[in-house]
């Protein structure tokens, strides 16, 4: 899976929306799309979106996998994948088969995952809970 | 039948002993033809349009890259194959295209690799095979369905073909919007490129004032107008080391 550092030049991004651009309107992409900059209308892509931490999305969002560290003012629907890293902040419906959340995302919303071929959503820990046997929650 | 136009700028003697030696070598090759000479007279939209008939099977520019795109920008029979001879070095097109300068283009001519590629046009009147250049505040409608501006952009890029190191596939029936940022850096940021790609782009300037698009060929438009990709497409004879 893609992240911000190996931003391509390759022939398999198809669109790249910079830090100050602004994109209005009904996109609809083929291949990769990263946008660090903002996107207000509808967003669709066969294939991944990468979000940047000072990106914002104002529009419901369709991607095969997306990787998400900015904001989203819409509902993503998501064929595969959707991690939200820490500064990732959702207003909206998440749809996916398998969701990565990190420490400090943010969602408000529902959420929806295709539990037909599921596999469990993964969440990591922020802290480490040891239950005695009463149940009783002991904070390590 | 070959159809050699040579620049007006090669009028100048201290070209002469480079093209004495390109003719030798084409002649040798088997691949000489007509020769026409442009000068300030004799420019070469005018050259073009009288000169190419449907018998020209091959037409090849003598001179530099402004020159090869000012003879696309005359074409009205694009069933003619285009060849090309850079004089000098600096020809970024030319690199592009794997064509190597003066006499050892002649051997590129005459392996005759060639390959179709894209045209662009504006304001349903000119083509261009790289691209066009806009400067200061716009507004770009793509395809009809989204729009984009920059509130920090240098200059927006229209590209059909590769240029300043961004790869634009010139077969794949798109143009290429790449929006360059004023400052490489704020706040200590390094402000990236933007690429976009559409068929039919519309761009508008914001503010009162008309702003000019800069087309590879020299030619100047200004906006409001539109960019889209042809219909038409040109074969043009490639060198094996071409960039795309």
């Amino acid at each position: 899976m893609f992240t911000l550092k190996d931003r391509p030049n390759s022939k398999n991004t198809e669109t790249i929306i910079g830090p100050s651009v602004k994109v209005k309107g009904d996109f609809t992409g083929e291949g990769d799309i990263i946008v660090e900059g903002e996107v207000e209308g509808s967003l669709k892509t066969k294939q991944n979106l990468l979000m940047g931490t000072s990106a914002r999305i104002q529009a419901n969002v369709q991607a095969l996998n997306a990787h998400i560290s900015g904001e989203i003012l819409g509902n993503i629907k998501v064929e595969k994948r959707i991690t939200l890293t820490s500064s990732a902040k959702i207003t909206g419906d998440v749809e996916s088969k398998i969701l990565i959340v990190e420490e400090g995302a943010v969602i408000n919303g529902k959420l929806v995952m295709n539990t037909e071929t599921s596999r469990k959503s993964e969440t990591k820990p922020t802290t480490n809970h040891k239950y005695q046997e009463k149940g009783e929650q002991i904070d390590k | 039948m070959y159809f050699y136009i040579y620049d007006s700028f090669l009028n100048n003697n201290k070209y002469s002993s480079v093209l004495n030696r390109i003719e030798a070598v084409l002649t040798d090759l088997g691949i000489n033809g007509r020769i026409e000479r442009t000068n300030l007279l004799k420019n070469i939209k005018g050259t073009v349009e009288r000169n190419i008939t449907s018998k020209v099977k091959t037409l090849v520019v003598v001179g530099n890259d402004k020159t090869f795109s000012q003879v696309i920008a005359s074409l009205s029979n694009f069933n003619v194959t285009l060849g090309y001879i850079p004089i000098g070095t600096d020809n970024k097109l030319a690199k592009i295209l794997g064509i190597p300068p003066e006499e050892e283009a002649c051997y590129v001519l005459s392996s005759r690799i060639i390959k179709t590629l894209d045209l662009g046009k504006i304001a349903n009147k000119e083509y261009f095979l790289t691209g066009a250049t806009i400067t200061g505040k716009t507004q770009i409608s793509l395809d009809d369905k989204y729009s984009i501006t920059s509130d920090n952009a240098q200059c927006a890029r229209i590209e059909n073909l590769v240029t300043n190191g961004h790869y634009s596939d010139p077969c794949d029936k798109m143009l290429d919007i790449i929006i360059r940022p004023k400052s490489e850096k704020i706040f200590g940021n390094k402000q990236n490129v933007s690429i976009l790609q559409a068929k039919n782009i519309t761009i508008q300037h914001l503010g009162e004032n008309s702003l000019p698009i800069f087309i590879d060929s020299g030619s100047i438009f200004k906006t409001p107008t539109t960019i889209s990709i042809s219909n038409e497409t040109l074969n043009i004879i490639t060198g094996k080391n071409r960039m795309f």
